[in-house]
C-alpha cells in the first residue's frame, strides 16, 4: 500500500550541490559532438518525466512525455533535424534537489543551413542521484525561424 | 550544534518565496503600483524565449519602462487566471515557474502560456528579471489548460 506521505514527500537528492552542478554541466553539454547520447542513461530515472513547453501543433515533442526512451527519441528527433554546439550556462539555482538552469545553445538546422543561439530555461529535479523530472522552456520562435517556418501563426 | 529550523537564512527564504508569490498574484490581479513595489527604479528585465507576439522582445532599463511594457500588454490583453507550479530560492537568486491565461480584448481569443522568471534581489528588491515563456497554442485543444479567473 502506498504511504500517503511518502507520496506528497519529495526524495533527498542524494547528492551534494558540487556534484549536481557537475551533472548538470555533463546535461548541458548534450548531445556529445559524435551524436552519443550515453551519458542520459548516467543522468536519469527511467521513469523519468518530461516536459518540453510549448505549443503541441507547432512543436512535435511540446508536451509531457514519461520515460527514458521517450527522452531519447526527442533528444534523437532533435539531433537527427539540428547541430548544436557552443552550449554555454548563465545562471544555475540549486534548492535542494530542485534545480533551475538558464544556458544558451546554438543551433543551426541541417536542412535549411540556417542557425542561430537559442535560449533555453531547464527545470530538474533530482531524487537519489537521479533526475526524476525535466521541464524545458525552449525558444521556439528562434527554431522555428532556423528550421524555415513561420515563426507566427 | 545543529541549525535551527528557524535559522534566520531559512526565514529569509521564506520571505522570498512569500515575495515571489505575492509579485504573481499581483500582476494577475492588476494591482501593478503594489507589485512594482518589490521591483528596483533601476531593474533591468531581459525577455529570452519567445520574441514576439504577445509581449515585447529585449531589454528593459529601469522600472518605468517596465511600468509601460505593462500598461502595453493590458491595453490588449485581459489578465485571467494562474497558478505557480514552482518557486526556488538559492541565495539572493529566485526562480518561479508558472502558468497563466490571457484573453484578448478584441478577438476574445483567449491564450494559456506557461513562464519562468528568474529574478535576482538586492535589499528586498530585484534588481534583474530574466523571463521565459511558451504558448499552450491559439487553438481550441489548448483551451484544456485555461486558468479562468478566481
Amino acid at each position: 500500500m502506498t504511504d500517503i506521505e511518502e507520496l506528497f514527500t519529495h526524495r533527498p537528492p542524494g547528492l551534494e550541490r558540487d556534484e549536481i552542478r557537475r551533472r548538470l554541466d555533463l546535461l548541458a553539454s548534450q548531445p556529445a559532438e559524435n551524436g552519443d547520447f550515453s551519458v542520459i542513461h548516467e543522468l536519469f530515472s527511467p521513469d523519468v518525466v518530461c516536459e518540453f513547453v510549448g505549443d503541441k501543433t507547432r512543436i512535435p515533442y511540446a508536451g509531457r512525455h514519461t520515460g527514458i526512451d521517450a527522452l531519447l527519441n526527442i533528444l534523437r528527433a532533435i539531433n537527427v533535424d539540428f547541430c548544436q554546439s557552443e552550449p554555454m550556462i548563465d545562471d544555475v539555482v540549486i534548492d535542494g534537489g530542485r534545480v533551475a538552469l538558464r544556458r544558451s545553445v546554438r543551433w543551426r538546422h541541417r536542412g535549411t543551413g540556417l542557425e542561430g543561439r537559442v535560449d533555453l530555461a531547464d527545470f530538474v529535479r533530482f531524487e537519489h542521484g537521479l533526475i526524476v523530472e525535466l521541464i524545458e522552456f525552449r525558444d521556439s520562435i528562434s527554431i522555428l525561424n532556423i528550421q524555415g517556418e513561420p515563426s507566427w501563426p | 550544534m545543529q541549525p535551527k529550523i528557524d535559522a534566520p537564512d531559512e526565514e529569509e527564504r521564506r520571505k522570498l518565496r512569500r515575495n515571489v508569490f505575492e509579485i504573481t498574484r499581483l500582476r494577475m490581479s492588476g494591482q501593478i503600483e503594489e507589485m512594482l513595489r518589490y521591483f528596483a527604479p533601476d531593474v533591468i528585465v531581459r525577455y529570452h524565449a519567445t520574441k514576439e507576439g504577445l509581449f515585447l522582445p529585449g531589454v528593459l532599463h529601469g522600472r518605468e519602462a517596465f511600468r509601460e511594457n505593462i500598461r502595453l500588454t493590458d491595453v490588449d490583453y485581459e489578465p485571467l487566471g494562474s497558478e505557480v507550479l514552482d518557486i526556488l530560492v538559492d541565495g539572493s537568486m529566485t526562480v518561479v515557474r508558472w502558468r497563466n491565461s490571457w484573453r484578448h480584448r478584441n478577438s476574445g481569443r483567449t491564450a494559456t502560456m506557461d513562464m519562468a522568471h528568474f529574478l535576482s534581489w538586492r535589499n528586498g528588491m530585484v534588481i534583474e528579471v530574466f523571463e521565459y515563456l511558451d504558448y499552450h497554442g491559439w487553438n481550441p485543444f489548448s483551451d484544456e489548460a485555461l486558468i479562468e479567473r478566481d
